[in-house]
């Protein structure tokens, strides 16, 4: 069980140590002994006067997520990480103690083995792929544990780059094994994914527009499919009239009259939806002697996703930890990593070439399963490889308008390979015993080969065709040098100092072409595919640096007080040449271990007790090249889409829009932090609490400038925004009878964001559309959701025009908030002899989410509510009126009894009763009217995120039986339940974000679905 | 301890500098942009946010409150009325107009300056004197001499319409000048280095910009000086290159939002069709007029092939292999019709009756000779036209071309007006013409019961700008000029 290693006066550099017990590694170990700081250098949990939160490498693993940090989730109080969709190597959302920035990125830096590692989402937006997040090329087998920073003086030794916190990842290092001198692992795990949330949709009107069936129409406003006389449709299939052959060899002819009542629902989901699958094996070797170490592995993951057709992630990793004891003095390490990275992607959001787009808003009297084939006309002549969509069933046109979901997943490619390194060296000296010094390189490179190949007959550049390739790479060169001295001031003060240096360059590159309206109605991967006039290529590059020096110093007094600072020195490329030139980051914090003191001292109640508090500095970096003004070709864009560039004339350019700024400088975050680590019962119950309240200045934003100045804007030190929070952990052992033990950890957290200052900017837009969209408003948490509102009086009355229905107001404003009030999780694990039994629940309470699907699916008349049927008498139907002011009566069914039925809704706005049809649901009332306040809803979830059952056989009688150590068995369920008031109408898987990890939140638009797992996995220990 | 953390931190700045200035030194030159163009390789880039500003969302706006299309779908349902449009709707194109063509055009005076290319100078006025006459007919009040100049107007003042206009006459004259002195127009897109068709749309412009200010005489005087021959046209130059040389009428419909805006019921549509497709009973033709052709380079005469009804006419030869249409390739940005229509007009309204049918007669043989966009269509289909000319009775009481009128002059007026409505489907002067007169032509109101007369301030400028004029004007607010 947990228990608190003595207090050690000496500090050890990660990698010595030779043995974690795993078991403990499932467990939150807010009280793990030792923890590891911003340097990679290990220390003891109470000499820190910051909080931070460990978690060990295989409670990620178990959870049943490909990725590290999607396997942390529910687990850290303070952390939020949400996992963006559903689908294969789907990319992570990470914030510590709320945004801290508004524009940058709000991801920690992560940290490995001393290194900083590329945690790159590259491309998300509100159309195209779900985009892996690099941090996924980790395999979670190998991580140790994950060491987060929260707070600015933990992280403070990172300076601009640690505004977000910093995760420090260990990897496993080479150890002896149990009475041998190496172990061998194996594990596999194989999973079953489904579809966790479906959006529920109509079955009683068909294809077309006001109650009449049209086979070409944009809705399902059509006919009631029961009314329909049944059997085959009236077709026009007489010699040379036109028809579709489907490459199953269906011949479908233009239809006269829609006599089949056939509901296609379930077949059109068949079509494109599967249960998913994966199966992850690794196999490690870990062996250690008295002067070396060594831990090898190899790892093998492959992913079938959800969505039928070409969704996949397949991963191979191998990895190399070694360390050497040269001599006494000197040792040497290293760390080696490779991934290889293969997937395939669906295109999804709001893309007339996506899958939910096409599919949700397909009427479900039209039968998707034979997208494909071959278009005759009147002359006989065949048009081949047509796409039959539901608004061209015929595939008489190139464009599709919408896409059929089985081309889209078939047809359209979407594949990316990606080969990751990461790799450092560390030399360790100690000419004396007590100094070290430590020079550790390092490198992180990845290529990310991209393709998006649309063949003729997409629906994208309206069935022409078009592809792009692109080759993103990154590439990191970090370099620290420090010296570490531990001195004795007096018996009672001990000390220790760090002097060092940190170097790190970071380049990025991104190439590529795009070349469409393809020659050969082919989708090769191939630029001669297009004309030179339809080919354009492009190139990015940057390259920053930061160098910086830093230096630590600890004291303690006996182990009851102690105080740690530190000061980090820092200069980088990225500032204006008007800016001072360097920027210090300090921090200081104070631990009193109080239960040292006399009375406390040998407390049966008390086991530690810790009163701490923390202020520290921390930075972001601006983007680079921004403090010059650019010139660039002159391309001029509209927000519908059309655009027109000189590049397709003779070329020219024009002054950027966006004006250069000398005086640019890094955003500065300021923390103070209070809190106490508590427990008690030799350490059966423990409680960690910590307040925190923090500002950042000089957030860097785009600042909007009167477009009539020439300049639409400058990115500039101009915003501050301040975050508020709690963050409380509890750890127990409830029960423990003989064999049976019940521990459970608890974490609550409360953040309060509030943006203070956008220097005259009323809202600036981070992501979404020019309905809705995800903003930073002062005096608003940042992200909250912005678009058009009902008209209200003073007295928030809805104002209503003359027919009784709401209206439009002319200005913009605060919709929502995706931010929650509260999260929390609680997770619960019973022991029995080889049994464990661990249930993780996470809530996440009072967040928005812009329902953004729903309300264009009330435009399609796909929602349940738009089919409602209302019959009215005949005096009511004669006055009640629709969003035109037509009376019921004119568009009604008259039921011959005196009744009218017609199809929508009644509704009182304020004005007396009216009636919602089609003319308001394509109107003001549905999501392509200007109103987005109708369709944000309450976000909240609760989830049962992870279920794991496993058994561990490590018995004497078993290991002399099978010269094995142990095995485990082990059976996980993830997302097998969630509780959330508006799912029924957010339609998937709350959890998402059109946008991916960007600062923009809360945004749903035919996001790809979520999923839930089962998975069984085995380890053989050696 | 105050002294130690002082030596510490000098330490650590020393430690810094010394090892690695040089590091992070010379590293401010974006590598992926250049950081100056000469003005050579700039003026084409005007003439493409030029042209991009007169044939964009603000026309698909225009167009379809004042019956020449129709929204049919999504948005474009909401945006079909005024009613539904917001001031967040101006941004795109009004930040088009002053960091595209006004900052952009003036820069390239400078720089000509600098080289002592006058006409280079010249052509960039013109440019200017383009988007900024339209931004002040649209907007009413507007920044002028303070746009562009952020270090000292980081405000821009909003001028007055009067001054704009004004201030648009003297500019027109002097780049009338500079194309008099000496220099080249390279990289000109829009008339190759023609110095004389340059002038002549300066002529024009200012002919336009009187006509807007209600100065008849000298719109007349410009106008003759204008351009009026085919030659002279200025055609946008559209082509075949999806996101570079597209018409964005033609990527908006076909492209990037098909369906989303069609022609059902459109009242232009009507007027021309001679079939009488949707029997609104309103066709234009005449004995003397036949409209087949002019429709049908419009129109698409109900294919529906995105949108229910008319279509405007996206068709073009590269994609279709059909004849190009209005809104399918190149799209006028000023005629010789308009200019005549302006002679025929300013001599109505000084009431020389005489001279405006033979003004308008001469305009009529423009059309029947090769003018008004319409010939390839005709030719290729063998679509009919036809424009004899008026003679007096035909405007007298129960003559072909009067509608009830009280007056001939009212009936000549009446057939200008309506003549240039038909004749710029799709165009920004069109819904000048629509709110200087008043709707004379009785386009039917499509919301609440007056037109609205002008655009709404840019949601942009509002946020940043606190010179924009204070209460902001609604739809029901005429600019000066129609005051």
């Amino acid at each position: 069980m947990f228990s608190f290693i003595g207090l050690q006066t000496t500090e050890v550099i990660v990698g010595d140590r030779a043995v974690v017990d795993v078991s403990l590694a499932l467990d939150v170990t807010q009280l793990s002994e030792v923890v590891v700081t911003a340097l990679g250098i290990e220390s003891d949990v109470t000499k820190l006067g910051s909080a931070t939160s460990k978690i060990g490498g295989s409670s990620a693993k178990e959870s049943g997520e490909t990725g590290v940090i999607q396997g942390l989730a529910g687990k850290a109080s303070g952390v939020l990480v949400q996992k963006t969709a559903g689908d294969p190597g789907a990319g992570a959302y990470i914030q510590i103690r709320g945004q801290s920035t508004i524009t940058s990125s709000v991801q920690p830096l992560i940290v490995v083995d001393g290194v900083p590692m590329f945690n790159t989402t590259a491309g998300s937006n509100v159309g195209g792929v779900i985009e892996q997040s690099r941090m996924n090329d980790l395999n979670p087998n190998d991580i140790e544990s994950v060491q987060i920073l929260k707070g600015a003086s933990a992280a403070a030794l990172w300076g601009s780059r640690a505004a977000n916190g910093v995760m420090v990842i260990t990897t496993k290092k080479g150890k002896k094994g149990v009475g041998k001198k190496f172990s061998v692992v194996y594990g596999a795990t194989y999973s079953v994914d489904k579809i966790s949330y479906k959006h529920d949709l109509q079955t009683k009107f068909g294809q077309g527009s006001n109650g009449i069936y049209s086979p070409v129409n944009a809705n399902a406003y059509g006919d009631k499919i029961e009314d329909r006389s049944g059997g085959a449709d009236g077709v026009v299939n007489t010699p040379g009239a036109p028809y579709f052959e489907s490459i199953s060899g269906k011949k479908y002819y233009e239809i006269t009259a829609k006599n089949d009542r056939t509901n296609y629902e379930q077949s059109n989901f068949d079509q494109v939806f599967q249960d998913g699958h994966f199966l992850e094996q690794n196999i490690s070797l870990s062996g250690a002697s008295e002067s070396s170490s060594i831990f090898a592995s190899f790892s093998n993951l492959d992913q079938e996703g959800i969505i039928v057709g070409n969704s996949d992630y397949k991963r191979s990793t191998f990895r190399i930890n070694g360390s050497n004891k040269l001599s006494d003095q000197v040792n040497l390490k290293t760390n080696f990593s490779y991934a290889k990275v293969k997937s395939n992607r669906i295109q999804q959001g709001s893309n007339t070439a996506g899958l939910y787009l096409g599919f949700l808003r397909t009427p479900s009297d039209f039968d998707n399963r034979d997208y494909k084939g071959t278009y005759y006309n009147a002359a006989g002549i065949p048009a081949f490889n047509r796409q039959r969509s539901y608004r061209r069933y015929l595939g008489n046109s190139l464009n599709p308008i919408y896409n059929n979901p089985g081309w889209t997943v078939n047809e359209q490619k979407n594949p990316t390979e990606v080969d990751r390194f990461l790799g450092n060296l560390e030399l360790e000296v100690k000419p004396t015993s007590w100094l070290t010094l430590i020079a550790r390189p390092g490198v992180d490179f990845y290529e990310d080969r991209r393709q998006s190949i649309f063949p003729i007959g997409s629906a994208a550049n309206s069935g022409n065709g078009t592809a792009t390739e692109q080759y993103l790479s990154e590439r990191q060169f970090n370099v620290d040098m420090f010296g570490i001295a531990n001195f004795k001031l007096t018996d009672h003060i001990l000390g220790t100092g760090v002097l060092g240096a940190n170097f790190n360059e970071r380049t990025q590159h991104n190439d590529g072409f795009t070349y469409q309206n393809f020659i050969l109605d082919l989708p090769i991967s191939n630029a001669t595919n297009a004309t030179n006039e339809n080919t354009f290529p492009f190139d990015f590059e940057s390259v920053q640096r930061t160098s910086a020096g830093y230096g630590t110093l600890n004291l303690g007094y006996d182990e009851l007080l102690y105080l740690n600072a530190t000061l980090r020195v820092e200069n980088a490329s990225t500032f204006g040449s008007g800016a001072q030139s360097t920027f210090a980051y300090p921090s200081v914090d104070v631990a009193f271990n109080f239960n040292q003191l006399g009375a406390l001292k040998n407390s049966r109640v008390l086991s530690a007790g810790k009163l701490r508090a923390a202020y520290g500095e921390v930075g972001i970096q601006p983007i680079p090249y921004s403090t010059l003004d650019d010139y660039v070709v002159a391309v001029y864009a509209e927000g519908w889409g059309p655009a027109v560039s000189a590049a397709g004339y003779s070329g020219s350019y024009g002054r950027s829009v966006i004006k250069g700024n000398r005086s640019l400088e890094p955003e500065r975050k300021k923390e103070i932090e209070f809190g106490t680590d508590l427990s008690f019962f030799e350490n059966r119950l423990s409680l960690n609490a910590t307040y925190y309240t923090n500002e950042t200045t000089g957030a860097l934003f785009n600042v909007a400038i009167a477009p009539t100045t020439g300049y639409a804007n400058t990115y500039g030190n101009a915003a501050s925004l301040e975050n508020k929070g709690i963050e409380l952990d509890l750890n127990a052992t409830v029960l423990k009878l003989g064999d049976f033990t019940w521990d459970i950890n608890a974490n609550v957290s409360q953040n309060r964001n509030k943006v203070t200052s956008l220097s005259g900017t009323e809202s600036l837009f981070l992501a979404g559309f020019t309905g809705t969209s995800s903003r930073a408003v002062v005096g608003q948490p940042v992200g909250v959701l912005w678009g058009g509102r009902w008209d209200r009086d003073a007295a928030g009355k809805l104002i209503l025009d003359e027919n009784g229905f709401p209206t439009q107001a002319l200005d913009e404003g605060i919709l929502g908030d995706p931010n929650p009030d509260w999260r929390g999780g609680l997770g619960s694990t019973f022991r029995y002899k080889g049994f464990r039994l661990y249930a993780l629940f996470e809530t996440f309470q009072g967040g928005d989410i812009w329902a953004g699907t729903h309300g264009a699916l009330y435009n399609f008349g796909r929602t349940q509510q738009s089919a409602n049927e209302v019959t009215l008498s005949a005096a009511e139907a004669a006055t009640i009126v629709n969003a035109t002011g037509a009376p019921v009566t004119s568009f009604g069914t008259d039921n011959g009894n005196g009744t009218f039925t017609f199809r929508g809704n009644i509704a009182d706005f304020g004005g007396g009763k009216v009636a919602l049809n089609q003319a308001w649901y394509q109107g003001l009332g549905g999501g392509f009217g200007p109103v987005g306040e109708q369709f944000i809803v309450d976000g909240s979830w609760t989830r049962l995120r992870e279920l794991t059952l496993g058994y561990t056989l490590n018995g004497e009688a078993f290991r002399s039986a099978t010269k094995l150590t142990a095995i485990d068995f082990t059976l996980t369920g993830r997302n097998l339940a969630i509780w959330a008031p508006s799912k029924d109408i957010i339609g998937v898987d709350p959890e998402t974000n059109l946008t991916g990890p960007t600062n923009g939140r809360g945004l749903e638009y035919f996001n790809n679905p979520g999923t839930q797992s089962f998975l069984f996995s085995v380890q053989i220990t050696y | 301890m105050k002294k130690i953390f002082k030596y510490l931190l000098l330490a650590l700045i020393a430690l810094n500098i010394s090892a690695c200035e040089s590091f992070i030194d010379d590293m401010e030159v974006d590598p992926n942009n250049p950081g100056d163009a000469t003005a050579a390789r700039m003026i084409e880039g005007v003439m493409v946010a030029d042209m991009f500003v007169h044939t964009g969302d603000l026309n698909r706006l225009a167009g379809m409150w004042m019956g020449y299309f129709t929204g049919a779908d999504r948005q474009y349902l909401t945006l079909d009325t005024w009613g539904g449009s917001v001031a967040a709707d101006y941004n795109n194109t009004w930040g088009n107009i002053y960091t595209g063509v006004v900052a952009q055009a003036r820069i390239v005076q400078e720089k000509a300056s600098t080289e002592n290319n006058l006409r280079l100078r010249g052509v960039a006025k013109i440019l200017e004197a383009h988007a900024l006459g339209t931004t002040a007919q649209l907007w009413g009040d507007v920044p002028n001499t303070e746009a562009n100049n952020i270090d000292e107007f980081p405000n821009p003042a909003y001028e007055s319409q009067a001054s704009v206009y004004a201030s648009l006459q003297t500019l027109l004259n002097s780049a009338l000048a500079d194309l008099a002195g000496v220099g080249s127009i390279p990289n000109d897109i829009f008339y190759g280095g023609s110095v004389a068709n340059w002038s002549a749309f300066a002529h024009s412009l200012k002919a336009r910009y009187f006509v807007h200010t209600g100065d008849f005489a000298n719109a007349e005087t410009e106008a003759a000086l204008g351009i009026t021959t085919l030659s002279e046209e200025l055609w946008a130059p559209f082509g075949s290159t999806f996101g570079a040389t597209f018409n964005p009428y033609y990527d908006f419909m076909v492209y990037n939002r098909p369906g989303y805006m069609g022609a059902d019921g459109a009242y232009a549509a009507e007027l021309l069709d001679p079939y009488d497709l949707s029997g609104s009973g309103r066709s234009r033709s005449n004995p003397k007029t036949n409209e087949e052709a002019r429709f049908n380079w419009n129109y698409l005469p109900y294919y529906e092939i995105y949108a229910a009804g008319y279509e405007p006419n996206y068709l073009n030869d590269f994609d279709w292999a059909e004849p190009n249409g209005k809104f399918g390739l190149e799209f006028p940005l000023y005629t010789a019709g308009e200019s005549l229509l302006i002679i025929a007009e300013a001599r109505i309204r000084a009431n020389d009756v005489a001279g405006a049918i033979a003004a308008y007669n001469n305009y009529r043989t423009y059309l029947e000779n090769g003018g008004g966009g319409f010939h390839d269509i005709a030719s290729a289909y063998d679509y009919a036209f036809q424009y004899d000319p008026y003679v007096l009775a035909d405007f007298q009481a129960g003559g072909m071309v009067n509608h009830g009128q009280a007056s001939v002059a009212e009936a000549i007026l009446f057939e200008i007006m309506e003549e240039r409505y038909v004749s710029m489907v799709g165009e920004l002067e069109a819904f000048s013409d629509w709110r200087r007169s008043d709707n004379l032509i009785g386009v039917p109101v499509k919301f609440g019961t007056s037109i609205p007369e002008r655009f709404l301030y840019p949601q942009v400028e509002i946020n940043t700008n606190p010179n924009v004029p204070s209460p902001l004007p609604d739809f029901s607010t005429p600019t000066p000029v129609n005051q």
